[in-house]
């Protein structure tokens, strides 16, 4: 026999059995992420858990010169119903909405004296400020494109170290170990700022690098709670629906999480909770989407209806903002302190703080 | 020389798929397939693609960003082998180099480059028609998952399965190539083509997740002729090929950001060091782009490629 005509023959056979093989069906993976498998100490968290999201560093563009407007009706892409991360530094209350923060995940702001970063991780659902002032130098933080427990993974770009948002931490270079000074964000609806703050500034977008704010970039992500993109720990907790927005409180290493099941279903309610030996008071309304938390210092609260922003009071008549601040009453002015406390899905809650209390 | 062949070894070499960042895949799909040789022949070809990809795209719309940079170079070794009159087999081994460049915001550059054998392919090529006004060939073959998909970034993390050379899964390819003469102009031929790829699903991402890229269907037609000058013959084609990339499914949910429709312009010339040697340069650019979302899409694309044909047995005559 020809031996060419072998060659060609064998490459045949070997198409064909590979299209047979490729035709066999597969079973579906499960979406847990790979053991660990080192303990690099270059790494706070195991280096193979961490994930390279796509874009790039940078490939997804912070906003570093951010731009505000008080009116955004005519935006087009503010809806009542959108969720906004909101605070307060002195007398100015700024709104930062999903609708931007979905495509550039951090806000590099500045309001008065305090310089602060706003990260945002879509996939987490989870927002909080960090101070941008490190070592006594101000730096500013970018999108690293890196993922672990598909949580965001901010950069600063002084040191150029690698943070894990959810971790509090500084997990990779120069800046390793360190803790990022938290400023905490009321997460609630447009519809609800607006009814507390009309007239205060919203986030419409930064300079350059316009992103079409109107689409949501992950499809039914927000929405369909067996959809994860990214390997997570722990993803088989069925405390709760993966997507299932909670509260965590997070102090001196313990950490509490609260799901909006502990409020009532119309006006504002308050539970309490002990959180790293503290009492802190929750304050929370599945009428108006927020809970945020303040340490109660064994004060006693109750709720305050229909006087948004103002949210609750004290025994001494005390009237509170949804900020903690004392608005009207004998210690006007006074500030109640707040522990870290973020909204998320709750798989990145069960990922990252699984012995998290509820 | 069969103007069929000179056709078919212009058309192939240079096409390549857009590779868009979470959509595209290894891009060697269009560079598969020789025309079906003359009995006991092998057709070789060694081509170089060089595919830029800078272009942000919400749906139709180009957005004003351009800071971020990916490059796919592909070299390629081809063999096809005529082991029947109507029946060859083909051999296709990529070598790819994947590149992401981005200017940081605080004016550095950010770059990850992989580089590593891609997944080669093996096709049966039959030929339904070998006449002179005629010449139609079907194809069908599996892109084997023999690439690397395993690449590090610079600092050791897994890359993103895009910029991996390798997709970690089978892929089954259909072709059917047509071309014929135009009536009373022999020496002019038009070329009709399509290319599916059925992509096949990577069930070992990121550790035992399924992936599985977007279906691929490609149509590729245009006009190529010699022409003929300073002394010597230059084959040139002029075409458009449409290429329509599915959504990326993960865990079989669909992607969102992935897939999209384009419409490229082509041009290629030829330069023949003997009957059996030659040198074919391209470049195609897209003048049409409709991605889903916002994605990256293609600048332009360029393609060298030597092609050559040994004779194993003299015919018979």
């Amino acid at each position: 026999m020809n031996s060419k005509l072998n060659l060609g023959s064998m490459l045949s056979l070997l198409a064909l059995m590979s299209i047979c093989w490729a035709c066999t069906p597969k079973s579906d993976g499960v979406i847990t992420p790979p053991p660990p498998t080192n303990s690099n100490p270059d790494w706070l968290v195991p280096k193979n858990q961490v994930f390279d999201g796509g874009p790039g560093r940078d490939g997804i563009p912070s906003i570093d010169e951010p731009l505000f407007t008080r009116k955004p009706d005519s935006l087009g892409f503010i809806e009542d119903f959108d969720l906004v991360l909101i605070l307060k530094i002195g007398e100015e209350v700024r709104a930062y909405p999903h609708p931007v923060l979905d495509w550039h995940e951090i806000v590099n702001d500045d309001i008065d004296t305090l310089s602060l970063a706003i990260n945002y991780c879509p996939l987490t659902g989870t927002g909080i400020g960090w101070n941008r002032k490190i070592n006594g130098q101000k730096t500013s933080f970018g999108v690293s494109g890196l993922l672990y427990n598909s949580n965001l993974m901010p950069y600063d770009r002084n040191s150029e170290s690698i943070w894990s948002q959810l971790k509090l931490q500084c997990v990779n270079g120069s800046l390793i170990g360190r803790s990022p000074q938290t400023i905490s964000l009321i997460e609630t609806t447009v519809f609800t700022w607006r009814k507390m703050y009309p007239g205060s500034k919203i986030l419409v977008g930064g300079k350059g690098r316009v992103r079409p704010y109107g689409t949501y970039p992950y499809g039914d992500f927000k929405v369909n709670q067996n959809r994860l993109l990214f390997p997570v720990d722990h993803s088989d907790d069925e405390r709760f629906p993966k997507k299932e927005r909670l509260l965590s409180i997070i102090h001196q290493q313990d950490v509490k999480g609260v799901p909006f099941t502990f409020f009532p279903k119309n006006g504002i309610g308050l539970t309490l909770r002990t959180v790293g030996g503290e009492p802190v008071v929750v304050i929370g309304s599945k009428e108006y989407n927020f809970m945020c938390a303040y340490f109660s210092k064994n004060k006693s609260f109750e709720a305050v209806q229909n006087r948004l922003p103002i949210v609750m009071k004290d025994a001494s008549n005390n009237f509170y903002d949804i900020f903690g601040q004392v608005v009207e009453g004998p210690e006007k002015g006074a500030q109640l302190k707040s522990p870290t406390f973020m909204m998320g899905y709750w798989f990145a809650w069960a990922a990252f703080y699984p012995d998290l209390d509820l | 020389m069969n103007l069929g062949k000179i056709l078919c070894l212009l058309l192939f070499p240079g096409v390549v798929h857009a590779q868009t960042c979470c959509s595209g895949g290894v891009p060697m799909s269009s560079n598969i397939g020789f025309s079906t040789g003359e009995y006991q022949q092998l057709q070789y070809g060694l081509s170089y693609d060089y595919n830029r990809i800078t272009r942000l795209y919400n749906e139709k719309v180009m957005l004003a960003d351009n800071n971020r940079m990916r490059s796919t170079q592909s070299y390629i070794l081809r063999a096809a082998y005529q082991w029947h009159r109507r029946f060859a087999s083909e051999l296709f081994i990529p070598i790819i180099r994947q590149a992401r460049n981005i200017q940081t915001l605080n004016n550095g550059n950010d770059q990850e480059i992989s580089l590593g054998l891609g997944d080669p392919a093996v096709l049966v090529a039959y030929d339904v028609f070998n006449k002179p006004k005629l010449n139609w060939t079907l194809g069908l073959g599996v892109r084997l998952p023999l690439g690397s998909f395993s690449q590090t970034n610079n600092q050791g993390l897994l890359l993103i399965n895009d910029m991996q050379p390798g997709s970690g899964a089978f892929d089954l390819i259909l072709r059917s190539a047509l071309n014929f003469p135009i009536p009373n102009h022999p020496e002019s031929i038009l070329f009709f083509n399509v290319i599916h790829t059925q992509r096949g699903q990577n069930t070992r991402y990121l550790g035992s997740q399924t992936y599985q890229f977007g279906q691929e269907l490609q149509l590729i037609t245009g006009y190529s002729r010699n022409v003929y000058a300073l002394k010597q013959i230059w084959p040139l084609a002029l075409g458009l090929r449409y290429r329509h990339a599915g959504p990326d499914q993960l865990n079989r949910s669909k992607l969102s950001n992935t897939g999209g429709d384009w419409l490229f312009a082509r041009l290629s010339l030829g330069y023949s060091f003997d009957p059996e040697t030659q040198l074919q340069v391209g470049l195609e650019s897209p003048f049409y782009s409709h991605v889903k979302g916002v994605q990256l899409s293609p600048d332009y694309i360029f393609n060298i490629s030597l092609l050559g044909k040994i004779k194993f047995k003299k015919d018979e005559f």
